[in-house]
């Protein structure tokens, strides 16, 4: 008689769907990425291979001792090291970037994916490492005068929009100065489902809206594209462990990280460049609320 | 609307058409009883020579359907064997003499509701999955009034195609069923429900309005995503109520049929015909036999195994799925006998089905997104793997329809319909305190 398999039901599953995930993330996240590095020098790389290495190898070595599929696992952590390695500041000494990726592992592994990660662990490696080393390191890993630091002095940038969205010669980060190809991997993310476009969506239009109250209309599209707000809003707002769950949680969440960002990269003038990132820290503390926050189900008495 | 799926029905439809024939078993084993709370009087015993239509098994309860002999020839043996719950139930085994004269059933010479309703027990129709007496549903109503009739026409699940296959060649035996049903309820409206994808049909029916001129007929189009044909969302559409947790369809007065059942109803009332044999879509991989196929009850799914891989060696064949790869049943036996309740038999191979290493939850979302009751699907795993059903039961559990959209979605292979089902197995069963 025939061995046959028994299972429960469904027997049908979306094909080669677990890697397709991590391919989209990776490739909305590569051109904005590459084109960074392109406009940048050596150092700059180095600083990026650094930091990218660094946490890739930490991530392997776990992959390793907890005897998880090696590729998917792998593939899934290798958005996170292009994450972490595109809001580096180009020029900083080695220990800066490797440091960085240490702590977004370390809260990776003393948190847990699945145990309740309530910030965004690249968001939270980064701003301890900040605040051990100094902020100066970082601002001075800059070199030349950011958009950011620009409009804090009250004025509009000297570049023009199209330069802002060509990244053409714009100091910042590595990766976040091309606002075209953020743009394209945004759209890339939504078109494919992987994000919802709640979340990107509520908080752009959030943020120019506190803007046009606070600062005028003209000041909303380089306050937009300068000092990683874009990437912050399509690629680590929308991480999936620290998002909303449910749509009233999304619209909420986008809408309260569109203003805070807004009211501090206004208000708050020395966090600079890093503004985005300390708005979304504060944002994510609302998640764990605002997933309370679920639609009634079908047929649901309450 | 709901979330749901779409399947690419296109490469899979072009058997749908396809009535495929298959040689008579020489042996079928007739189950006595089609469920565990049911009550039969078995009337045959080993040694009996029984005609193709003799009653075998007389219902002696309430939920019990009559059951009839499908082939002539001689009872051999009475034997105990699972069915495709896992339920050990009686079976006769009953060999073919070959002989095709059917016993019928007396001819009615006036159609009215208690006939209809007297005919649907007597035929022993029942309903597709559920195995509940169809003529219960239209018994209960006789002090309370029912409203609506929804005949559920929305073909979405992969690889089954018997509703279209219905309603496609026997339309006009499906539309007299429909009448009849009507006529058994005392209904006011009808509502046929399609997938857009099957409105020449709804345009095919117009040829046959005459028949059902004495209600409201409406044909309602839905989309084509799965579980589109699932009956809570049915009703809502058709009526716009929503079935709270613990209702049942009957308490909305409306009650759902599908085509099958329609023509199962015209076949006893028109032909006297009882129920023997029923039509379900058959599909495998590499088959040249994939189709739709008459099964007659009782014969035993390696009849149709043995005959569609004749020249494949043993074991080609690893898993063998009852009522449909999304919310069916793998069975452990190739001898497990196909009844009058199923509606499809897919034959997997060892490559589709091989069961994926299941990682750790990502929180992507793409469950929440597709659930078609709109639960939160990765709380309610991560409730369950936890072993917190109470948790699980608070965020809607057993709302659950077991449509199995987010296991399908699920990028991380989570077990996330499988947990449910087994949650609501063992509270069945009493397992938890």
């Amino acid at each position: 008689m025939n061995r046959l398999n028994v299972s429960l039901a469904p027997f049908k599953r979306q094909p080669n769907f677990m890697y397709t995930g991590s391919l989209m993330w990776i490739l909305a996240l590569l051109p904005a990425c590459v084109c960074g590095l392109l406009f940048l020098d050596m150092n700059a790389l180095i600083t990026f291979a650094a930091v990218f290495l660094t946490y890739m190898i930490l991530e392997s070595t776990y992959i390793l001792i907890l005897k998880q599929p090696f590729m998917v696992c792998f593939l899934r952590g290798l958005p996170y090291g292009l994450i972490i390695g595109m809001i580096m500041p180009p020029y900083v000494s080695m220990y800066v970037p490797i440091l960085c990726a240490i702590f977004a592992f370390v809260v990776k592994v003393f948190l847990g994916d699945d145990n309740g990660l309530i910030v965004n662990k690249v968001a939270i490696g980064v701003v301890i490492a900040l605040t051990i080393i100094g902020y100066a390191v970082f601002n001075n890993g800059m070199v030349a005068v950011t958009p950011s630091e620009v409009l804090r002095g009250g004025e509009l940038p000297t570049q023009s929009i199209v330069d802002l969205l060509l990244g053409n010669k714009i100091a910042g980060f590595i990766g976040t100065s091309v606002i075209l190809c953020i743009l394209f991997g945004g759209i890339l993310l939504m078109v494919s489902r992987q994000v919802n476009f709640r979340v990107p969506l509520t908080s752009i239009v959030a943020f120019a809206l506190m803007v046009l109250v606070i600062e005028g209309y003209e000041y909303i599209l380089p306050e937009l594209m300068s000092g990683a707000v874009l990437f912050v809003f399509f690629f680590m707002a929308t991480d999936y462990y620290t998002c909303p769950n449910n749509g009233i949680g999304g619209y909420i969440y986008g809408l309260l990280l569109g203003v805070i960002t807004a009211y501090f990269k206004i208000k708050f003038v020395f966090l600079g460049e890093y503004t985005a990132l300390f708005a979304l820290l504060i944002s994510n503390l609302f998640v764990a609320m605002l997933d309370k926050f679920q639609p009634k189900y079908f047929g649901e008495v309450r | 609307m709901f979330g749901g799926v779409i399947f690419n029905k296109r490469q899979e439809d072009s058997f749908a058409n396809r009535l495929v024939e298959f040689s008579e078993p020489d042996v079928v084993e007739l189950p006595l009883i089609y469920k565990k709370m049911q009550k039969n009087l078995i009337l045959v015993r080993a040694g009996d020579i029984i005609q193709r239509g003799s009653l075998v098994s007389k219902s002696a309860s309430a939920s019990a359907v009559n059951i009839y002999s499908p082939i002539s020839g001689t009872v051999l043996e009475i034997i105990e064997k699972c069915d495709e719950n896992g339920d050990t139930l009686p079976f006769a085994r009953i060999e073919n003499d070959g002989r095709n004269d059917c016993r019928n059933l007396p001819a009615l010479n006036v159609i009215d509701q208690i006939r209809i309703i007297k005919r649907m027990s007597d035929a022993g129709l029942i309903d597709k999955i559920t195995k509940n007496p169809t003529h219960v549903k239209y018994l209960s109503q006789m002090d309370r009034k029912l409203e609506n009739l929804i005949i559920n026409c929305v073909e979405v699940e992969p690889l089954v195609n018997t509703k279209m296959y219905m309603m496609k060649n026997n339309l006009e035996g499906v539309i007299k069923g429909v009448s009849y049903f009507a006529m058994a309820g005392d209904v006011k409206n009808i509502f046929f429900i399609f997938s857009q994808k099957d409105m020449q049909i709804s345009e095919n029916m117009k040829q046959f309005a005459e028949i059902l001129s004495k209600w409201n007929v409406k044909s309602i189009f839905t989309t084509d995503k799965y579980p589109a044909d699932n009956i809570k969302i049915q009703i809502q559409l058709a009526t716009g109520r929503v079935l709270k947790v613990g209702e049942s369809t009957t308490d909305f007065g409306t009650v759902v049929e599908d085509p099958c059942t329609c023509f199962e109803l015209y076949n006893a009332i028109d032909n006297n015909t009882p129920l023997m044999e029923t039509y379900i879509s058959l599909y495998g991989e590499e088959s040249e036999k994939n189709g739709v196929v008459l099964v007659k009850n009782g014969t035993m799914i390696e009849h149709y195994l043995y005959d569609a891989y004749a020249e494949k060696q043993e074991g080609f064949i690893k898993q063998i799925i009852v009522n449909g790869v999304m919310n069916g049943n793998a069975v452990s036996t190739e001898k497990l006998s196909v009844d009058v309740s199923m509606n499809a038999i897919t034959f997997l191979t060892e490559e589709q089905s091989k069961q994926e290493v299941e990682l750790p939850c990502i929180y992507c979302n793409k469950c929440a997104d597709v659930c078609p009751m709109k639960l939160m699907p990765m709380w309610i795993d991560k409730a369950l793997a936890n072993g917190n059903v109470n948790s699980a039961i608070d965020q809607g559990a057993l709302t659950c329809i077991g449509c199995g959209c987010c296991s399908y979605v699920c990028p991380v292979r989570r077990r996330i319909t499988q947990r449910i089902t087994v949650m609501k197995k063992d509270l069945q069963e009493n397992k938890y305190e």
